[in-house]
């Protein structure tokens, strides 16, 4: 069992501000968490010390049976592709140097370009790509090395609706196929609902876990979906200020501020 | 409009070589001799043999203190523009460097270790060098680290860190100075070849000096803007489209 067992007892930036304190999160394997929290509370540092970008952090972070795990991908909230290199070695860059040219790997890369839409843009540069384009490529990236624990960084951020949409789609598929752990950091609640399995409220900073929250709808499920939006506003009538990293209100006038969300 | 623009290069030249020979033949002085007769003697030259030999013996001073210079310079450079603390500890001795006269440079090596080939080309490098460190920092100080973030995801080895997502951020700064290497090199290799060297080009120039011989400096002086012209269209600008294929 490769599940997910953070425990960040204290971050603290270089300037002295605490980031992090005393949070614990755990996820099964295979399951699809998502964090969500007011901006600024961490959520990006938190992926980082997952992802082993970050180290500076006392506490645990643990995955799987050894501590050095190699297959972390990771979707930031820019597509970061490298402009110099073309689309096919953006992908192959993270797979393993010996075998990037195994026939097993070039037909997965193409599998995986074709399953998001982009075959023939394989010796493409980013730069000759649109937005939603270099997002779909940094998708196959973050796929094609079979990745166990999948990390996002609000990855369907300033893209057109019908564009997250697709993406939200492929990204699920992809999930499925794979049966990765997946880590999405997301400010919109919506979006959590309809694609994760718990969702994990973060209070603001330093950001401590305030609500685990099992969401208990049927998959497949949309973001315009009723179930959803029902859950949506009765979330939000229980803890009006959760979005703003408080499990409870200060005054109810707040509420309607955070439902216009 | 696209004709004129791929032979620009030539025809300005060109326009310059017709200017320069009208100008000649009016003033008739042999203190201005005209690129024909340039030509001429470069030719002549060249037949003997001397020419290339003489070339051939500054060519390669160039490239030895450029590879040299290059080398240092960048290591430190990277060094500099990634590590704090050595920026701070190595600054002023490059801006001391960067300062001190050239020619100082070449009569210190020169005493120091003699009238040979290594004190010239240590002379030249020492010459270059801060000026490779200055922009190669500048470079190193712009690295963007979130793709070096990616790279520690993905635990690219050191190398793959190296070649693939750290050097190529790299490659304006380093052309930059491989082209104002190239140019102020030759510069000073002359120089330090009339002050101590019985070979190369700039003894032959200093040599022409005593005698007058303008048509050969002119001549000599040509011989290497062919090279360096040839070295721009067959190695620097080929590489540097190369490397910027991405930028569209």
């Amino acid at each position: 069992m490769s599940s997910l067992v953070v425990d960040i007892d204290s971050k603290v930036y270089g300037n002295g501000t605490c980031a992090i304190s005393g949070l614990h999160i755990t996820a099964k394997q295979g399951e699809f968490v998502a964090i969500v929290g007011p901006s600024g509370t961490g959520k990006t540092t938190l992926l980082n010390i997952i992802a082993g970008i970050d180290k500076q952090f006392i506490g645990n972070m643990k995955f799987g049976e050894s501590n050095t795990n190699k297959n972390i991908s990771f979707m930031f909230q820019d597509s970061r592709l490298l402009p110099w290199l073309s689309v096919q070695k953006n992908i192959e860059i993270v797979l393993d140097r010996h075998d990037r040219n195994s026939v097993e790997k070039q037909s997965r890369i193409a599998e995986l370009l074709q399953k998001v839409g982009l075959e023939g843009i394989a010796k493409s540069y980013p730069n000759q790509l649109s937005g939603g384009m270099k997002r779909r490529v940094s998708m196959v990236r973050a796929f094609v090395n079979q990745p166990q624990l999948l990390l996002m960084d609000e990855p369907f951020q300033s893209l057109d609706a019908p564009t997250a949409f697709e993406l939200r789609t492929m990204l699920l598929e992809l999930w499925q196929e794979t049966k990765c752990t997946v880590i999405l950091v997301t400010h919109s609640l919506r979006e959590a609902l309809t694609m994760a399995d718990r969702v994990v409220f973060l209070s603001n900073c330093p950001a401590n876990v305030i609500l685990d929250y099992d969401i208990e709808l049927p998959r497949p499920r949309q973001l315009e979906d009723n179930t959803v939006t029902l859950l949506h506003t009765n979330l939000l009538m229980q803890y009006p200020q959760i979005l703003s990293g408080s499990l409870f209100s200060d005054s109810l006038l707040d509420k309607e501020t955070e439902q216009s969300e | 409009m696209l004709f004129y623009l791929k032979w620009a290069r030539s025809i300005s030249l060109l326009g310059f070589f017709l200017f320069w020979q009208i100008f000649a033949v009016l003033i008739g002085s042999d203190l201005l001799p005209s690129p024909v007769q340039v030509i001429a003697s470069m030719w002549e030259h060249f037949e003997s043999g001397e020419l290339m030999m003489h070339l051939g013996i500054t060519l390669r001073r160039v490239a030895i203190s450029f590879v040299i210079a290059m080398i240092i310079g960048v290591a430190l450079g990277m060094l500099m523009g990634s590590r704090n603390i050595w920026d701070k500890f190595l600054d002023s001795i490059v801006i001391l460097a960067l300062n001190i006269p050239a020619l100082v440079t070449i009569i210190l090596c020169y005493i120091w270790l003699g009238l040979n080939d290594t004190a010239a080309i240590l002379a030249v490098a020492i010459n270059k060098i801060p000026m490779v460190v200055i922009a190669i920092r500048e470079g190193a100080r712009a690295i963007d680290t979130r793709f070096m973030d990616l790279g520690k995801v993905y635990h690219l080895s050191r190398k793959e860190l190296f070649f693939k997502i750290y050097l190529p951020q790299l490659y304006p700064y380093l052309f930059g100075a491989a082209r104002n290497g190239l140019a102020l090199i030759w510069k000073i290799v002359l120089v330090v070849e009339l002050l101590g060297r019985s070979d190369g080009v700039g003894f032959q120039l200093g040599t022409f000096f005593q005698f007058f011989d303008i048509t050969s400096i002119l001549a000599y002086t040509f011989a290497f803007a062919l090279v360096i012209f040839a070295i721009e269209a067959l190695i620097m600008r080929p590489m540097e489209v190369r490397l910027n294929r991405w930028r569209t």
